[in-house]
């Protein structure tokens, strides 16, 4: 279990959050398909909250909890809810309408069962949970 | 040194390896830049994935912008990928501009 794990919030460090992240996954799953999409969500997730929140630092939790993976992604930036943007991603597009942007978000969004965001004690919290046993998340 | 582009010229390969997050991903689209101003030159690019073990949306993007600037005309290989980077292509639906094979000859 990561509780809490805090880390600068730096591009530079970006691998090292994501080894430890990997590290917990692989306790709960063997499945390289499914480490490796929630690298990516996680990822996507921390790239986000590097670039545009401003916070100087993210706080990272990974539990599992009724089979499935429960991530929250906490950062002292301004208040932002990633969710409320609906990625404009047409898979079926040609290539030469692929904008480039709204990728991350399409891709967390596809992968996980459910996602959260709330903003408390003046902290932007984002929790995605995915359900390893193939069971959709209430 | 170049790091990911191993020739320019008709025949253009790219070998992809390690992990390509969003810290890494500047220097692959960065050595791709010299590569699409010599597109008259170039029909065909070929991204070698064999050691390439994770890619997250900044890479994929890198493949996007050299397929989107070099046309219609050159075809883009992705060569020797695994499963879970397949994974990533299709589910961005950049698999169907791929050329997806095992091995690349010539």
């Amino acid at each position: 279990m990561l509780k809490n794990l805090e880390f600068p919030a730096k591009r530079e460090v970006l691998p090292k959050m994501l080894a430890t992240i990997t590290a917990e996954i692989t306790k709960y799953t063997g499945d390289d398909k499914w480490i490796n999409r929630l690298k990516i969500c996680s990822e996507e997730i921390l790239v986000n909250i590097i670039d545009y929140s401003g916070s100087s630092n993210v706080f990272i939790s990974c539990e599992f909890v009724n089979d499935a993976l429960r991530f929250e992604f906490v950062d002292e930036g301004k208040p932002y809810n990633p969710l409320a943007e609906k990625p404009d991603v047409d898979i079926d597009a040609g290539i030469e309408e692929r904008g480039i942007g709204g990728l991350g978000i399409f891709l967390y969004t596809t992968i996980m069962d459910k996602m959260e965001y709330k903003f408390e004690d003046g902290k932007n919290h984002l929790i995605a949970i995915k359900n390893l046993s193939g069971k959709l998340v209430d | 040194m170049a790091n990911y582009v191993m020739e320019i010229g008709e025949v253009s390969k790219i070998k992809l390896h390690g992990h390509i997050d969003a810290s890494i991903a500047p220097n692959l689209m960065n050595e791709l830049k010299p590569l699409i101003e010599r597109k008259g030159e170039i029909k065909k690019l070929v991204f070698y994935a064999n050691e390439l073990e994770y890619i997250a949306s900044a890479g994929i993007r890198a493949v996007v912008f050299a397929k989107q600037k070099l046309g219609a005309n050159v075809q883009v290989y992705l060569v020797g990928a695994s499963a879970a980077i397949l994974d990533v292509f299709k589910m961005t639906g950049i698999d169907k501009f791929l050329t997806i094979q095992d091995s690349f000859e010539g």
